[in-house]
């Protein structure tokens, strides 16, 4: 191998390296959100769900704020009982010529997935946890395989973070809830 | 467009998901051996940097700003809930915390953002049809669990802000301490970020910016905008000269010939400091502003960790396209 090739190489394994230590995860983190492992989230949702949008609508709630109300089919549900459908309140919105944005909230759109971990809210719809600490949308792969991405502190049995089949998230959620054993 | 930028202009870097392909141009080249000589300054801690927009949606993506110049003063007014709440404790006045954080934002050489405290008000609720924009430390409102605090920022569908309310979890202790407090959270720390929202800022995807989406409890560095932080706020509302004496790095991302859509795109400088950082379009286009003068190495890749497409909802939903996965970190 030529000199310059190796150099380059070790140049470029240093510096994803380097870039890899300043963007490295850390455990307690929160700005607009607190610190929340797996275990928080599934521990303080009370509806961990896989679930489809199908239907969504800006509407004003009871303070005049716009905010979204949007309507999933689950798919599967990791805790908790769920009938078929769930309605989930997401802040934020577009509605009669105003467009409102809350940083870190996840909006979403017809036929999105997601593996969701929810709370009652303030009315009978339930809210995403944490913001986007608990939305973790559903990726198609090539092949087929659908997957979600984990970020590395998430739980210690995703040491590496990254891609993780569906299924094996979602176990890991049964397995914390004490049901999947 | 000025400055002595020598990366590679418009010239596409290619990630690839099993062996990385990576086009490298003569200046890259250089930087690389560059960095191989000076690995050992990694070895201490280094600042990491990024910026983003609120984006509306609608497909083109337009950044969301206040019209500066149609306001009193060419001020943002602001407004401070009278309620308060037991949760907030400090050697500092609540209100004394928040208007340093403001008055951080408007001590950036380079960004003519200003804002202007128009009083205390009995209202507590964020509403986005007041005109009132509104800063509240008890409000009724339930956030979500884990949430510190929130922004809700409303423009018109021509990126316009026309009112933005933070409203912070009443459920969290935070402190007003100067020196702050290792047990809770830092409320200009929380503030100083809330505030970059007011303003047309997104999150940042590097974690040591006033606007990446966390910070440890009791850390206080988000208080101080990093050089990202501060080119955002600077793009947003120019002054002092700004962009004068900077450049551009632009290009193009693409994964098997296809465009990569929010690949976080990372520009270092030689010795490994992250000076700032954006995410490609649709179209996997990456523009990073506000650069002085220096040699660049430019990093892309995924947003998958710790901060994810969620995150950046503005830019996913302003777009309305889908993030590219299934690719691993390159470097042009």
């Amino acid at each position: 191998m030529e000199k310059g090739t190796i150099l380059r190489r070790v140049a470029c394994a240093a510096l994803l390296a380097g870039v890899a230590t300043l963007l490295a995860p850390a455990r307690a983190r929160a700005m607009t959100l607190a610190a929340m492992d797996l275990e928080d989230l599934t521990h303080t949702s009370s509806l961990v769900v896989r679930a489809r949008c199908i239907d969504r609508q800006a509407v004003r709630n009871e303070s005049g704020q716009v905010e979204t109300v949007v309507r999933f089919q689950v798919l599967e549900s990791a805790k908790g009982q769920a009938s078929g459908y769930v309605t989930v309140r997401q802040l934020g919105g577009r509605l009669d010529g105003l467009d409102v944005v809350v940083p870190g909230a996840p909006q979403s759109q017809e036929g999105d997935e997601a593996v969701m971990f929810l709370e009652p809210g303030t009315d009978e719809r339930m809210q995403v946890v944490g913001l986007a600490r608990g939305y973790f949308p559903v990726v198609a792969m090539p092949g087929g395989s659908a997957v979600v991405r984990v970020a590395s502190a998430l739980d210690r049995k995703f040491p590496a973070g990254g891609m993780r089949p569906v299924g094996e998230f979602l176990h890991r959620v049964r397995e914390i809830d004490g049901k999947g054993q | 467009m000025t400055g002595l930028i020598r990366t590679a202009r418009r010239e596409p870097g290619v990630l690839a998901a099993a062996a990385p392909h990576v086009r490298r141009s003569k200046a890259a080249r250089i930087v690389l051996t560059l960095f191989a000589a000076l690995l050992p300054c990694l070895a201490g801690p280094v600042p990491a940097h990024g910026y983003a927009f609120l984006l509306i949606q609608g497909g083109q993506g337009l950044m969301r700003r206040w019209p500066l110049a149609n306001l009193p003063g060419g001020r943002v007014p602001w407004m401070l809930s009278n309620r308060m709440a037991g949760n907030i404790t400090g050697d500092r006045s609540a209100f004394d915390t928040l208007t340093q954080a403001f008055a951080t934002w408007e001590a950036l050489p380079t960004s003519g953002i200003r804002f202007a405290f128009t009083g205390g008000t009995d209202a507590h609720e964020a509403n986005p049809n007041d005109g009132v924009n509104l800063l509240t430390l008890a409000a009724d409102q339930t956030l979500p669990s884990g949430v510190l605090a929130v922004t809700f920022v409303s423009s018109d569908l021509n990126g316009n802000i026309l009112d933005a309310d933070t409203v912070f979890n009443r459920n969290f202790l935070f402190t007003t301490n100067a020196g702050g407090d290792g047990t809770r959270y830092d409320l200009q720390s929380v503030a100083t970020h809330e505030i970059g929202h007011i303003f047309g800022l997104e999150h940042s995807g590097l974690l040591r910016a006033t606007m990446a989406p966390a910070i440890p409890l009791g850390e206080m560095y988000a208080r101080t905008p990093e050089s990202d932080d501060q080119i955002g706020a600077a793009l947003l509302y120019p002054d002092g000269g700004f962009p004068s004496g900077t450049g551009s790095v632009e290009g193009d991302v693409t994964l098997q010939g296809g465009p990569v859509f929010l690949a976080h795109v990372i520009a270092s400088d030689a010795i490994g400091r992250v000076v700032a950082a954006a995410f490609t379009d649709p179209s996997g286009h990456y523009r990073i502003d506000g650069l002085a003068p220096n040699v660049y190495v430019i990093v892309a890749e995924p947003l998958d960790d710790p901060i994810t497409p969620s995150n950046v909802g503005s830019i996913v939903n302003g777009f309305r396209a889908t993030p590219t996965t299934g690719y691993s970190s390159a470097f042009h």
